[in-house]
């Protein structure tokens, strides 16, 4: 059994609520035991914010953000803005403005473990899903329903569990809801359709907010976001009384997230052998994870174009339902990108641009070939491998000698299947 | 005669057609391959670094040779913060004096009331004023800011069409506040702070009456950064789009659940462009 240690399950954690420890990151919370290492993460609000080491306005959103992922104190906050980046989606091709992006990034950190109802009224007035959706063109009398259908279908209740009458009363509720040119939210009254609606069998002049609030009390959201949570933290297919429990938990926290993510944290199923590496690294978790095993100090600009190749573009999904992920992050291609992406950071050690640890304080004490081999496992793979991959590890590491030669090690070790999972 | 003539014809345009071909798949592997990125260099050393494969230990650096990971230090805005990585090559707006929008070189910035003068390659000079609601931005995914402008910058400028589409006079905007909107932003909006005019319609009838013409949007290549390849325009990556073409809802013969869970009278939409297992699966 994988995670039959507290410092494995503790490396587990990090991987799904962070991306993946650093060896400091691991040390720490290790200490703190595996519930209080849960608790540090989901009480985020008590840790300082790490101050950006990057600007937007310099490198481009999207290096900014990895930036942050990379050097967060708050890995939870990050890898839950990273989760309603993919659920609650907008991106940049149609919204064309790279500011009313950044503001909607912020929202979701802002919300990330806050009630779902709040941040489904945030997300509504939000000038880049605003654009993103088509609200600025629904108005009274002639209703765009883009936004109405993807809150129920994607954001709430999910297909099968509303009708067509609910998504035309939807729309009329979010009838002149609009955005500034540069993406602040205007209401505009005379747009607005301020008649008796029936949603869901609940009837009244309902508007966009009183909308936001019935489906997030409702019980089919419960179970929705209760099971895209367990997909994203533990794995693909949860069993039907896990989503039971968790819809309890979220219906009886008023729709706490932290509280549904706590749980699903806390329970048996996410230490269990079911979910131990059964999850594919997205391009994100990927990248970020491997610099922060690394110990580096920056993200490489270039990391962005191959995060794209590899079917991750940030802040540009492939469309409104965001990344498919699981078996699709990986086919001949990716995988091919994959270990290009990987070997060019593992040779990248100590690179003064890249930042980072020279390869020599990385071994530490190793010096013999099998402590070398041990520890690049340790520090990437939780110390395990298969032993046909140890053997292969311990040939390479047999032979290498220069700085250079043990850095690939780390390059092979990087590319083990095992490592492409979380 | 005729035929051999034809014959004739047939083989220039078949040399033609064949020079043309020849042409285009030039220029488009040209072009596909000028920008560098980390996936290139694709060799028969990078599959053999496997485990199938390591026999021998040298040093896996085809890719890094080819690509490697090199950026700039650049001074760094934020007092006690390292110096971070160059910033990447932003679009360099072209000097078209029949676009549509403008573009020349920044030549003067002016507070109050928020402004800027530009020189185009023309060699003429327009101001144009800056609203609250004008968007800065120096790349697709980069956001920008009026108070990043500086003198020597290239600017792309859309103008006009703020508060067209934006309904009555009666319209209200809200501010970015946290739990009631968007959050607050942690930097400031283009203009805010800085003699912007609040109300968008007024600004540009009194930037009209004073003969400048009130920005839209504005692309700035700063000054000093390097042109991105292509004059600017960044291939997008992948096909978002926030519209979806649907078909007609299909009934089911379960019925859709009320606010209680109660199954409500119409029925419930099953069928939709894609299925129900939406990845947000990172």
């Amino acid at each position: 059994m994988a995670l039959d240690s507290e410092r494995a399950r503790i490396a587990h954690l990090l991987r799904r609520a962070g991306f993946g420890p650093s060896e400091r990151d691991l040390t720490e919370y290790t200490a703190l035991g595996f519930d209080g290492a849960v608790r540090r993460l989901v009480d985020y609000e008590s840790i300082p914010e790490t101050p950006d080491r990057v600007l937007a306005e310099e490198v481009g959103l999207q290096v900014w953000w990895l930036s942050k992922m990379l050097h967060t104190s708050r890995p939870l906050q990050e890898k839950m803005t990273l989760f309603w980046h993919g659920l609650l989606t907008s991106g940049i091709q149609k919204v064309k403005d790279p500011n009313a992006m950044q503001a909607q990034n912020h929202l979701l950190r802002t919300h990330a473990l806050g009630q779902y109802g709040p941040l489904l009224r945030a997300i509504s007035r939000d000038g880049a899903m605003i654009r993103w959706l088509d609200l600025q063109t629904n108005r009274k009398g002639a209703p765009n329903e883009n936004y109405a259908r993807e809150l129920l279908e994607l954001f709430t209740l999910g297909i099968g569990n509303y009708t067509e009458d609910d998504v035309d009363e939807i729309a009329r509720a979010f009838t002149g809801w609009s955005a500034t040119p540069d993406g602040r939210f205007q209401f505009l009254p005379n747009q607005h359709d301020a008649g008796v609606k029936t949603i869901l069998g609940q009837t009244g002049p309902f508007d966009g907010d009183a909308v936001s609030d019935i489906l997030a009390a409702h019980p089919q959201t419960a179970r929705f976001i209760s099971t895209k949570l367990f997909r994203f933290f533990a794995y693909p297919s949860p069993e039907p009384e896990v989503i039971d429990r968790l819809a309890a938990v979220y219906r009886q926290s008023s729709g706490s997230i932290e509280a549904v993510v706590e749980a699903i944290f806390r329970s048996p199923e996410f230490v269990s052998e079911r979910a131990y590496r059964a999850l594919i690294k997205s391009p994100t978790e990927l990248v970020v994870g491997a610099l922060r095993a690394l110990g580096a100090e920056s993200v490489p600009p270039q990391a962005v174009q191959t995060m794209r190749l590899l079917g991750q573009e940030l802040f540009n999904p492939p469309n409104v339902a965001g990344w498919f992920g699981h078996r699709s992050w990986i086919n001949a291609s990716t995988l091919l990108g994959r270990f290009n992406v990987l070997g060019t950071l593992a040779t990248g050690l100590g690179n003064p641009n890249l930042g980072g640890q020279p390869v020599p304080t990385l071994f530490g004490n190793a010096t013999s070939p099998a402590d070398r081999v041990q520890r690049v496992l340790d520090l990437l793979l939780d110390g395990e491998a298969a032993p046909d991959e140890r053997d292969a590890l311990l040939a390479y590491a047999d032979q290498a000698r220069r700085p250079e030669q043990l850095k690939g090690l780390f390059r092979v070790a990087l590319t083990l299947p095992a490592y492409q999972l979380n | 005669m005729h035929q051999l003539h034809a014959h004739g014809w047939r083989r220039l345009a078949a040399v033609g057609l064949g020079g043309g071909l020849l042409l285009t798949g030039g220029w488009y592997a040209y072009a596909h391959t000028a920008a560098p990125d980390l996936t290139r260099g694709v060799l028969a050393q990078e599959v053999a670094v496997t485990l199938t494969a390591v026999p021998t230990p040298e040093p896996p650096t085809a890719t890094t040779q080819t690509l490697p990971l090199t950026v700039s230090p650049a001074a760094s805005p934020v007092p006690g913060q390292p110096a971070r990585p160059a910033t990447r090559p932003a679009a360099t707006p072209a000097a078209n004096p029949n676009s549509r929008r403008p573009a020349g070189e920044v030549t003067a910035i002016s507070q109050e009331p928020a402004s800027f003068t530009i020189r185009t390659a023309a060699g003429e000079t327009q101001t144009y004023r800056v609203l609250q609601t004008t968007v800065f931005a120096a790349g697709r995914d980069r956001p920008y800011r009026f108070d990043l402008l500086k003198v020597g910058d290239t600017v792309s400028v859309a103008t006009g069409g703020q508060g067209k589409k934006q309904g009555p006079q009666t319209a209200e905007p809200s501010g970015r506040t946290p739990g009631q909107g968007q959050p607050a932003s942690p930097k400031p909006r283009a203009g805010q702070g800085q003699g912007a005019v609040a109300n968008p319609r007024a600004a540009i009838r009194a930037a009209q009456a004073s003969g400048e013409t009130a920005a839209r949007t504005v692309m700035v290549h700063p000054a000093g950064e390097p042109a991105r390849p292509g004059g600017g325009k960044k291939s997008g990556g992948q096909s978002g789009s926030g519209q979806r073409n649907r078909p007609a809802p299909v009934a089911s013969p379960t019925p859709g659940l009320g606010a209680n869970g109660q199954p409500t009278t119409s029925q419930p939409i099953t069928s939709q462009t894609h299925g129900g297992s939406h990845g947000t699966g990172q």
